[in-house]
């Protein structure tokens, strides 16, 4: 892979006071313990990649559940203390540097800060403040962020131009774009809360789900092709004469589906970070997935960073890993130290499936 | 509550250490399995943990590097204890195992390193080459050595005769426990029942002094250690 993250700190987010990898590689898989940080460490470096999209700290918080409210922010903080400023800097493989930090300036406001590399780029970008402001408008939430306004319509994430004189009802009418438009890095995560169907779409219009089909046929040998009616995603399978909605396949198929599309839908170069891959998959499915997934990653050039503390999964990984370099890939087993302090104890792929095949505990 | 852990070769001399414990170290119980391996052996004093972790054989002592790492922070202390195996064979004797086995360690970047320098024991008594099977054949109680001494040399002798191989050592002292425990020795688990039977061994004789003393010299630097 031409580049990838490859070094990244993190102080004052989420469970993280101060924390510092630098073993990333173009396929990193993170386990640990409950409470570890494995997404939280997912969350960040979907932050840092999409740091220039003013809709991140807000969907970190939606994507967690928690309804918007005024202190709804405070929980990205470390302590829930909204005290003090979140910093994240990232180090790619060809050097370059990632930069952002974030403080809320006062109860509802955030600051954003951006650092990039080389230096010369940063007086070129002006750092810009988004002020929050939260109200509820026909039972939906909606949040303004200075440059543009984010909405919560049902499942649905929207971000729109802002408009001060415009209410949130209104925003609702403008045909504005979704989050998940252009980011350098997509976030799945382990318990679905948005709707799918718009990447599907996007899927289709693109042309796109010709890279999707073959890897999709990993998983499951009956699939025959893939159609989009509008809504759901439709499966030839058998003799060819039937399509299935997606949704009544098994939960690999799905997750595959899923999975595949937004890999295909990923900006080249870029990241997709998995939370918990294995749920909902029996582990028959993991590996044709962890294929399927690891290979259209590679044609992509994108890097995969996926959490999981399943054994049959770490397994599955490191038996259809095995064709990669050393370099290419990293175990991060990451352990809650005395004093709250987060480490992630890095095993190449060897380190791994030795120690799997030895009965040491990895997670 | 801090760790000494000794990482060994296979499940056998984790079950060996552990028959030793349960003879010579009075202040230790055993606590089951520990968290960093399936297979390996927990025990535990007032004061630490001993934890007893199978790795594979020396050649996969660089793949169980993770092994030496204080994960939890809470202050780990760690020792080998491989086998010298023969002079000649690939990095066998105590020369060139020890040589090969410090040269692995120095390779290691630890991000939680023990708090000891990693020191190595190797079978059967730091001094001799050979594997554990020869430290076991050293401490046969004297009203069983006639198993070894005669009945097996001869068997020996027989097959030299015949054009036989030699059997290994370690085949050697697998019928040395079945010739006293009988053949449910080889039941599931059995050549681990054949360790742990007291009376298969003397751990009072003086061929164990190396061995114990090593170990007691882990759990001291441990014990005075911040």
């Amino acid at each position: 892979m031409k580049r990838f993250l490859s070094s990244l700190n993190i102080v004052n987010f989420r469970g993280f006071k101060d924390f510092s990898c630098d073993s990333f590689r173009p396929i990193t898989i993170i386990g640990g313990k409950n409470n570890s940080g494995k997404s939280t460490l997912l969350e960040a470096i979907c932050f840092l990649s999409n740091r220039a999209n003013g809709a991140i700290p807000g969907k970190l918080v939606w994507n967690r559940g928690e309804r918007m409210k005024t202190r709804s922010l405070a929980t990205l903080f470390y302590g829930a203390g909204d005290e003090g400023e979140i910093t994240m800097h990232g180090i790619f493989s060809d050097k370059t540097t990632r930069g952002v930090s974030f403080e809320c300036t006062h109860r509802s406001a955030i600051e954003f800060k951006l650092e990039d590399s080389p230096k010369d780029n940063i007086n070129e970008r002006q750092p810009f403040t988004y002020v929050q402001q939260f109200y509820t408008n026909r039972g939906e939430n909606a949040v303004s962020c200075g440059a543009m306004m984010i909405a919560f319509i049902k499942d649905e994430y929207r971000c729109y131009p802002f408009d001060p004189q415009k209410t949130g009802s209104e925003y609702g009418k403008i045909d504005g774009r979704t989050t998940d438009d252009d980011w350098e890095c997509v976030f799945y995560q382990s318990q679905r809360r948005n709707n799918i169907s718009p990447v599907y779409s996007r899927l289709f219009k693109s042309g796109d789900e010709k890279k999707v089909l073959p890897y999709l046929q990993f998983v499951d040998s009956r699939i025959l092709d893939i159609a989009y009616d509008g809504d759901m995603l439709l499966v030839g399978v058998g003799d060819g004469k039937m399509r299935l909605p997606i949704n009544v396949m098994g939960d690999g198929v799905v997750k595959a589906a899923e999975i595949l599309s937004i890999l295909a839908l990923c900006p080249g170069g870029g990241i997709l970070c998995v939370d918990e891959i294995e749920n909902g998959l029996h582990y028959s499915a993991m590996k044709e997935l962890w294929k399927s997934i690891v290979c259209l990653a590679r044609d992509r050039n994108i890097q995969l960073i996926v959490t999981t503390h399943n054994i049959e999964m770490l397994k599955a990984i490191g038996e259809e890993t095995d064709c990669v370099d050393d370099g290419e890939f990293v175990y991060l087993n990451m352990v809650r130290r005395c004093g709250d302090k987060v480490v992630a104890f890095p095993y190449n792929h060897q380190e791994l499936t030795h120690s799997l095949s030895m009965n040491l505990e990895v997670r | 509550m801090k760790t000494v852990r000794f990482l060994v070769e296979g499940k056998k001399d984790a079950c060996f250490i552990r028959a030793l414990f349960a003879a010579r170290f009075p202040g230790f119980t055993e606590f089951g399995v520990p968290e960093s391996s399936v297979d390996g052996v927990l025990l535990r004093s007032e004061v630490m943990s001993v934890e007893v972790i199978p790795v594979g054989g020396y050649t996969k002592l660089d793949r169980a590097k993770s092994s030496a790492e204080d994960k939890n922070g809470d202050g780990l202390y760690v020792a080998l204890i491989f086998d010298a195996d023969e002079t000649g064979v690939e990095k066998g004797g105590v020369a060139d195992r020890t040589k090969f086995l410090k040269e692995a360690i120095s390779t290691w970047r630890l991000l939680a390193p023990p708090k000891n320098a990693i020191d190595i024991f190797l079978f059967p008594d730091n001094n001799r080459d050979g594997e554990l099977e020869n430290l076991l054949e050293d401490i046969v109680p004297q009203k069983y050595v006639s198993l070894i001494a005669e009945c097996w040399r001869r068997y020996e002798a027989c097959l030299e005769i015949h054009g036989g191989q030699k059997p290994s050592q370690k085949s050697k002292m697998n019928d040395y426990e079945a010739a006293v425990l009988g053949p449910s020795v080889w039941d599931r688990g059995g050549i681990m029942k054949g360790l742990l039977d007291p009376n298969l061994w003397d751990w009072n004789s003086p061929k164990v002094a190396p061995l114990f003393d090593f170990i007691s010299r882990q759990l001291s630097v441990a014990e005075v250690g911040t």
